[in-house]
């Protein structure tokens, strides 16, 4: 059976208040959407101007135009803080090719329904072994003083049309993960996310 | 402590696909107007280039690696893409990057970024066309980044091909002093293909996603 060319799996641990684990969670990422396809192919394709869709910094979904020379602005951290990096959203339903977007973003704050992104920490990917790895990690944290329901996350890196004014950065969709059943995250607990990408050769 | 272990999801080897990103490659050789050869195989391998580019943003220093400007080979230092918002691209002027092919083979490894042998382009040898690469399509479930390259035999002897790679055109974009080409992908054509003089070979690569 043939291994696929780059694979993702993602592991998903819900900690109570006390930082008791409560659930454990780990897959292969089902969805890796067009968005993907359609960045990369936006960067390769460098002529003339295009748009993808993304959210930005406040969590409201935008559309950024690129042109050339723009190129990958593969950030995590900084410009779309705190939306690149891993998303989580209280979506439930099946990731869509086409829909570039988690189906219900759940925003950074301690509002109700909301959790506190933490720091995207990323290792050092390995590339002289067989296979390439990379690996990402985001604490979510609960301090809206209710439960809050995780049922949908997702690995969305940032880009940005720098060369472009105004210049504009974006959290760009590339996977879109379903939990299934969905993850109650208790107040004063946490959701921590990994995603691990992988190229077979 | 209470551990609820919801899934572990295990795919049954051999029964089953693993989920990800799979990819094919066909060549077709014509021959005065009439298709001689045509396969479509699996690709095999994409280069970690794939995982550099959604890491090296501002993640600290970058391993090093080896590129090929466009034929010479050179080590790329762990300083030079330290801050690599990249220039990406491979539709460019440069016969050099899109899609190449060569006479020799490199290990298949993350890190083979380069063709062990590239067949550079000429007017009296292999003519490389022009890269063609429409936007990527869907179909259901399945989204497909497709690209493809013509390749002419204009020399008067058979040329025997062994290796196929994607390459793209990369900067330190923020300064755009550091270009090199390296293989976003990189394959053994096997069997080989010898592509007699006058005859055509279009080289069509699929990258597919499934949600």
């Amino acid at each position: 059976m043939p291994k696929p060319l780059l694979s993702a799996r993602y592991r998903v641990v819900v900690r109570d208040a006390q930082g008791r684990i409560k659930r454990i969670e780990e897959a292969p990422s089902k969805s890796f959407i067009l968005n993907f396809l359609y960045a990369w192919w936006l960067f390769l394709n460098l002529i003339g101007t295009d748009s993808i869709s993304v959210v930005n910094s406040s969590g409201q979904q935008i559309t950024v135009t690129l042109g050339q020379p723009d190129g990958w602005d593969y950030t995590v951290n900084v410009r779309v803080s705190p939306y690149a990096g891993i998303q989580v959203g209280s979506g439930t339903s099946s990731p869509s090719a086409s829909s570039p977007y988690l189906e219900s973003l759940i925003l950074s704050g301690t509002g109700s329904g909301q959790l506190v992104y933490g720091t995207n920490i990323m290792t050092s990917p390995l590339i002289s072994t067989n296979p390439g790895t990379m690996q990402i990690t985001n604490t979510f944290t609960n301090n809206s003083g209710g439960s809050v329901t995780v049922g949908e996350i997702g690995f969305a890196p940032s880009l940005g049309n720098w060369q472009i004014s105004p210049i504009t950065y974006g959290a760009c969709l590339f996977i879109h993960d379903v939990l299934s059943p969905a993850a109650s995250v208790p107040n004063g607990g946490t959701i921590t996310v990994t995603y691990t990408l992988q190229v077979n050769t | 402590m209470s551990i609820k272990l919801v899934r572990i999801a295990k795919r049954r080897r051999n029964k089953e696909p693993e989920l990800g990103i799979y990819g094919y490659i066909t060549f077709k050789v014509i021959d005065h107007g009439k298709v001689v050869m045509r396969s479509r195989r699996q690709m095999h391998s994409l280069t970690a280039l794939w995982i550099l580019e959604m890491w090296l943003g501002y993640n600290g220093t970058a391993p090093s690696f080896v590129a090929y400007s466009p034929n010479s080979f050179v080590i790329i230092s762990p300083a030079t893409f330290s801050w690599f918002s990249q220039g990406f691209w491979i539709v460019a002027s440069s016969p050099y990057v899109g899609i190449v092919v060569g006479t020799g083979q490199n290990p298949k490894a993350p890190n083979t970024f380069t063709l062990a042998s590239p067949v550079t382009s000429s007017s009296t040898g292999l003519t490389y066309g022009a890269l063609s690469m429409p936007s990527p399509t869907v179909s259901g479930n399945t989204s497909t980044l497709s690209m493809s390259r013509t390749f002419v035999n204009n020399g008067s002897s058979p040329i025997t091909l062994t290796e196929a790679a994607i390459v793209a055109y990369v900067s330190n974009g923020d300064s755009w002093t550091v270009n090199y080409d390296m293989a976003l992908a990189y394959d053994y054509i096997s069997p080989s293909i010898t592509l007699q003089p006058e005859q055509t070979l279009t080289v069509t690569y699929q990258i597919q996603v499934t949600t």
